[in-house]
């Protein structure tokens, strides 16, 4: 656990960066070149293009399914770190485990770098 | 670059898919190490972001578009094996709700666009760390340079893929050669948006920066050792 400022300012900024994310997930469909993208683009330009399938999504990208579909990723990729730390405690083989520990000890802040 | 269904064929995509469920497994016993209490809430905003950012495609010269990959800028700030699953993440979502990228093709869009950009990208700014100044105002550059380099590198392992398994009889040298034409344009978007995404943050709270944090660590001790405790005058600017 980190100092209560420390603990704010990250809230703010989490917050900050939700917002901004959430803009954009709203808007970037709106704002977007529908011109072919550079895959796209090579395999018309060197004859490939018709081997590719397309199909039908669920969703098509617009304001509504941007920001869906954004809390979908968030969500998973959120609940992908908690598994990740999880496995921190359950003795996964291999890696240091801690001993006894619940597996989201809040005061186990490993911090190695590369 | 999302790669469709039937570019490549059944041997090859069944390879990437099984490379990708690897990496992926990898990913979750080295993100352990990364995440913690300040981290882990950052992964499911990358994620986001990551996400929102890939729908707003830029144009990128005559009738082209391109838009962010996202894999150095994601490793930047939370690490490249957290990288790796928020990647994942978003090409599972744009892949099942969107038919953005192929079913098959999942494995090979989660290994070019995923895996490759984290890797290409960590590697670089690690060099670069290195190498230039340890200064974290430096971040946003090496951040930005690898994710330029990463996106051409992820078009030529497409190439190399298509070599491998590609469904089409096509020149090679000439594919190599538009794709990587076109995603060193990509990649300078790519640049910029990566720049400015970690300077923003840099700003704020540079500690949420994984890539700074060696940087900070060695700022901490140059700032706190004159002004703490022992009294050398020189620095303690209080």
């Amino acid at each position: 656990m980190t100092g209560a400022p420390r603990r704010s300012s990250t809230r703010w900024l989490l917050a900050g960066a939700l917002a901004v994310v959430v803009v954009l997930a709203a808007g970037a469909s709106l704002l977007a070149s529908h011109a072919p993208d550079g895959l796209t683009k090579v395999s018309q330009q060197q004859g490939f293009a018709h081997t590719g399938q397309s199909r039908h999504g669920l969703l098509s990208y617009g304001p509504v399914a941007g920001v869906v579909g954004m809390v979908l990723v968030l969500a998973l990729a959120a609940g992908l770190a908690r598994v990740a730390r999880r496995r921190g405690g359950s003795g996964v083989p291999g890696g240091p485990s801690v001993p006894g520990g619940p597996g989201d000890g809040s005061g186990h802040a490993p911090r190695t770098e590369d | 670059m999302h790669v469709p269904d039937g570019f490549l064929d059944a041997p090859t995509s069944l390879a990437t898919g099984a490379a990708a469920v690897a990496c992926v497994g990898a990913a979750l016993r080295g993100a352990r190490r990364e995440l913690d209490d300040r981290t882990a809430p950052m992964a499911g905003l990358v994620a986001a972001f990551v996400f929102a950012a890939q729908m707003l495609n830029f144009p990128v010269g005559a009738g082209t578009s391109g838009h962010l990959l996202g894999g150095a800028l994601a490793a930047a700030l939370v690490g490249p094996w957290t990288a790796i699953l928020c990647m994942s993440t978003v090409f599972l979502v744009q892949c099942l709700l969107f038919a953005d990228g192929g079913i098959t093709a999942l494995g090979t869009n989660v290994m070019l666009m995923g895996v490759t950009t984290v890797a290409v990208g960590w590697l670089v700014m690690c060099v670069l760390r290195l190498v230039l100044p340890k200064r974290v105002g430096l971040v946003p550059l090496q951040a930005g340079v690898a994710a330029m380099v990463s996106v051409p590198v992820a078009a030529l392992l497409f190439v190399a893929l298509y070599a491998v398994g590609g469904t089409a009889d096509i020149p090679l040298g000439r594919l190599a050669t538009a794709m990587v034409g076109v995603h060193v344009l990509i990649g300078l978007g790519e640049a910029a948006i990566t720049a400015l995404a970690v300077a923003s943050i840099i700003a704020v709270r540079p500690d949420l920066v994984r890539i700074a944090r060696p940087l900070l660590a060695a700022r901490e001790l140059e700032i706190r050792t004159p002004a703490g405790d022992r009294d050398r005058g020189t620095g303690a600017a209080a």
